[in-house]
């Protein structure tokens, strides 16, 4: 998992950094777009400037061109020299309508040399019989006018704003009046602006929007704005670009400049307005993005592809990483469970996996050493009957005998593919089932494991110093044919353990067949042990005709209880033409709808150790045959002080292999028995 | 710049020994002095219209000129009216000097109202609209300069001028002026312009002679004389 794991923190770290720089992309790219936009404001401001004063220019020579008007100017004239005749008024207002009939003005006024009103006329030409006689000379402009410039100005005027061109009217060497001309600084005006310009433009007086191309609410915030920058506007002549809003849809660039002329005075303003991009960040590129963004040119196979590749290779790693050995591993681990192997191969797996497996293999081998596989069988036949095998491997003050109870936290070990749930699993102490050898065929002997190192006996066998015992010199063995063999009687058998049942008194002068250990052959079964699911391999063609159920493994040899014979021989080994009789099949237990977990085959298992018969089970099937001899010689009155353990099984084992050698057979079995009165041995080829 | 010269001729001893003495004088102003307008650049500054010579305007500026003798002993008050008018978006006159005590009323002669005020006094002459044709009438009881303003046209711009002596003058179109009537004694001579004293002068009024100043005011806060 060590890669998807990496892959999990690349494409996280990889999402950080897209999100990151998704987050922070736009930030200079929105930066440099405000400046773009900033900039382009104050182009429109100073293009502005330029159009409002060639307007004013046109203004006033429109008044110059009006205020040669000689009907007009004779009128004036008249006027001014204190002519009150409404006939003048008259033609002045004539006058003014036929030029306001082309020209669309908001007002037109003649005045007099003393800045009296002579006529006016507003837009629709219409005359305002009221004004004759006002004076406006006090405005700026007119009195210029009055004294001979020609002249423009802005100004507000009854909330309205205003600009004003005014040129003297002169009649012949004198000044006779002044013609004005007033334009509203109006819609039209701003209409025409934001055609010329690009921009919204909006005319605000006294703080409120007087015209306006667009009916932004931003505006309202703007007069605060123009309070807090009256040091730049002094300076620069104009404010900054300032960012106003009143909503996410509604940002604007506003640079405000006063109305030139008095009218800046009145606080007018002349507002230019830029739309702001729409937000500023990823929220704002992913708001301002369109439908049409991903329409055209964008590139949907890239980040497809990228997408199906992060997808592939995420699904790759994990299926590399975690899927394959996992199902890898569910399929050993059934076939484990099936009986179909004998313990996990780790090499496939890697990282946790193997180490998962190594543990499996590790609980197994364990189990093989202490016989715990015989805890599975006997799971299979009873799940609440403890293997006796591991608690006759367990140190005796650790495992319980079946006659007390275990204590409750005692669990035999579980293998993969049980059935058994734990609390079923665990010891009950029920009654041990007794095994009888007599109704299984005598277990193969394998040969290879004779010939092995003893110094790699393994922690079974007796005590170092036991072993060491043996002392050179001593009394060479009789030969195992001459060996005299006492009768055995049953009050001479070792005492059954605690929780066995008693034995079976043996007839007097029974031979004694000192059963196979396990993995020498194929050993008794005990009668609950579940025959083997047909699809495990079968380990070796079986020549009994008798059914052969696999051993036990790890069955002990002190579990297997001799059953009396009759004669030298058991009925087992004296029945058959090796001197093994086939015995009658096993009833087939009835496991109903238990889980069966089966008995490896030898041959798994013998794969399983690598070296064939297990050595320790071989060297206890000698301690066996020889603690059984001298057992026998002491009841047959013999010394037995000169019969060392390591002469003895010296002996077995080079008869072993001189029989093997000699006969072909695959193994060999020892059997104590009574001759004469004294304790014989005999050694029986096994065959099969 | 060509700044005008006031000269002030004596009359003659014989009268200047039989009463208290007067002061005569011409004052200048330079030619460059602002115009109500010019606080208000245009787009365009004005052009001159090519055809006739630039005639002088309407309202000389003479108008808005009041020269003041200060002295320890001069006081005086008057309770009487004087009136402003507002006609055609303009003070009329610009500038009124009076004295402590004196009503002026300031009278709408236009059709539009006006707001008129004086900034920084609101306490007793706020603004205050007055229709038109319709007046308002301020009690100024201190003396000082008060200016007047309108709040629908920045270019109108008047004062009223309160004096605690009436040793004052205003010039003609030419700026010729006599203030008679002056005791002997040491005085300063001040020159009141648009709003504010634009030059200040020590002058000793001898007793039974006539004094004649020449003042040549500059535009700005008040100086010394040259």
């Amino acid at each position: 998992v060590v890669l998807t794991k990496a892959w999990l923190v690349v494409v996280g770290l990889a999402l950080a950094i897209v999100l990151a720089l998704a987050l922070v992309v736009p930030r200079p790219a929105m930066r440099e777009l405000e400046k773009e936009q900033v900039a382009r404001l104050a182009h429109v401001q100073h293009a502005s400037q330029l159009l409002l004063k060639v307007d004013a220019r046109s203004k006033i020579d429109y008044a110059a061109h009006l205020s040669g008007d000689v009907v007009l100017a004779g009128a004036l004239d008249e006027a001014s020299r204190g002519g009150t005749d409404k006939g003048l008024h008259q033609t002045a207002l004539e006058r003014l309508r036929v030029f306001n009939s082309q020209l669309k003005m908001a007002f037109l006024v003649a005045l007099d040399a003393h800045g009296r009103v002579l006529a006016r006329v507003t837009e629709n030409g219409e005359g305002d019989a009221q004004a004759w006689g006002d004076s406006m000379a006090g405005f700026p402009v007119i009195a210029d006018a009055l004294r001979g410039y020609r002249g423009e100005d802005a100004v507000a005027i009854g909330g309205k704003l205003y600009r004003l061109a005014a040129s003297p009217v002169i009649k012949h060497d004198r000044y006779a009046g002044a013609l004005v001309i007033g334009m509203a600084a109006g819609d039209d005006l701003a209409k025409r602006m934001h055609e010329s310009l690009g921009a919204e433009v909006a005319f605000m007086l006294h703080g409120k929007v007087v015209a306006s191309t667009t009916s932004t609410p931003a505006l309202e915030k703007l007069p605060a704005e123009l309070d807090k920058r009256a040091e730049e506007i002094a300076k620069q002549g104009h404010t900054p670009a300032v960012a106003l809003e009143s909503g996410a849809n509604d940002r604007w660039w506003a640079m405000a400049t006063p109305v030139a002329g008095e009218a800046a005075a009145q606080d007018a303003w002349y507002v230019l307005l830029l739309p702001r991009t729409a937000g500023t960040g990823l929220g704002g590129l992913v708001h301002a993005a369109g439908g049409d963004d991903f329409k055209s040119g964008y590139p949907w196979i890239l980040v497809i592809m990228v997408a199906l590749v992060a997808l592939a290779g995420g699904i790759a790693i994990v299926w590399w990483e975690s899927e394959s050995p996992m199902a890898r591993l569910r399929d050993e681990v059934g076939r484990l469970a099936a009986g179909e192997l004998p313990r996990l191969d780790d090499r496939p797996f890697r990282g946790r996996f193997a180490q998962v497996v190594r543990s499996i293999n590790s609980t197994l081998d364990r189990l093989v050493r202490s016989g715990g596989v015989v805890g599975v069988t006997t799971l299979s036949a009873d799940r609440n009957m403890p293997a006796p095998s591991l608690r006759e491997r367990e140190p005796a003050s650790r495992v319980p005998t079946t006659e007390e109870p275990l204590p409750a936290s005692y669990e035999p070990m579980m293998i993969a593919g049980q059935a058994a749930p734990v609390s079923e699993a665990k010891v009950a102490a029920p009654p041990m089932p007794k095994l009888q050898v007599e109704s299984q065929p005598l277990p193969k002997f394998p040969l290879e494991a004779l010939d092995e190192d003893p110094t790699t006996q393994d922690e079974h066998l007796p005590a170092p110093s036991s072993r060491a015992a043996a002392k050179p010199g001593l009394p060479a063995l009789p030969q195992l044919d001459a060996i005299p063999l006492d009768a055995v009687s049953s009050k001479q058998r070792p005492a059954p353990r605690p929780g066995q049942p008693p034995a079976t008194p043996r007839a007097p002068a029974a031979q004694v067949a000192t059963p196979m250990p396990v993995g020498m052959g194929r050993a008794a079964a005990p009668p609950s042990a579940p025959a083997p699911k047909p699809a495990a391999p079968k380990p070796a063609p079986a020549p009994s005709p008798a059914p052969r159920k696999p051993a036990p493994f790890g069955l002990p040899m002190e579990e297997l209880e001799i059953a009396p014979s009759s004669g030298l021989v058991t009925n087992a080994v004296a029945a058959g033409p090796d001197g093994i009789a086939p015995l009658p099949p096993p009833p087939a237990p009835d496991f109903g709808d238990e889980t069966v977990v089966s008995q490896p085959s030898d041959d798994l298992i013998d794969q399983s150790r690598g070296t064939g018969v297990h050595k320790s089970d071989l060297e206890a099937y000698f301690r066996k045959v020889y603690q059984d001899f001298v057992e026998l010689k002491r009841k047959c009155g013999e010394p037995t002080e000169n019969v060392t353990f390591e002469k003895f099984v010296g002996k077995l084992r080079d008869n072993r292999e001189q029989l093997i050698k000699k006969l072909g057979c695959k193994s060999v079995k020892f059997q104590v028995y009574v001759k004469d009165g004294r304790a014989a041995l005999k050694a029986t080829p096994v065959r099969d | 710049m060509r700044p005008f010269v006031l000269a002030i001729a004596l009359f003659s001893p014989s009268l200047a020994l039989a009463a208290p003495t007067e002061v005569r004088g011409t004052i200048t102003l330079p030619a460059n002095a602002r115009a109500p307008g010019d606080r208000f650049p245009s787009f365009w500054a004005r052009l001159e219209n090519g055809l006739l010579p630039i005639a002088p305007p309407l309202v000389s500026p003479m108008s808005e000129v009041v020269v003041v003798l200060e002295g320890p002993t001069t006081s005086a008050s008057w309770s009487g009216n004087i009136t402003m008018e507002l006609a055609g978006a303009d003070f009329s006159p610009r500038v009124v000097p009076v004295l402590v005590g004196t009503t002026v009323e300031f009278k709408n002669a236009d059709r539009t109202p006006y707001t008129v005020f004086s900034p920084d006094n609101g306490a007793f002459f706020g603004k205050e609209e007055t229709p038109g044709g319709k007046s308002r009438k301020i009690k100024f009881l201190a003396p000082g300069v008060f200016p007047v303003r309108t709040d629908e046209y920045p270019h109108m711009e008047g004062a009223v001028l309160v004096l605690k002596s009436n040793l004052y003058a205003r010039p003609d179109d030419r700026g010729a002026f006599k203030i008679d009537n002056v005791p002997e004694g040491k005085y300063t001579l001040r020159v009141f312009f648009r709003g504010s004293f634009v030059h200040e002068q020590p002058l000793e009024v001898p007793a039974r002679r006539a004094v004649d100043v020449v003042v040549k005011a500059a535009p700005g806060p008040a100086h010394k004389a040259e």
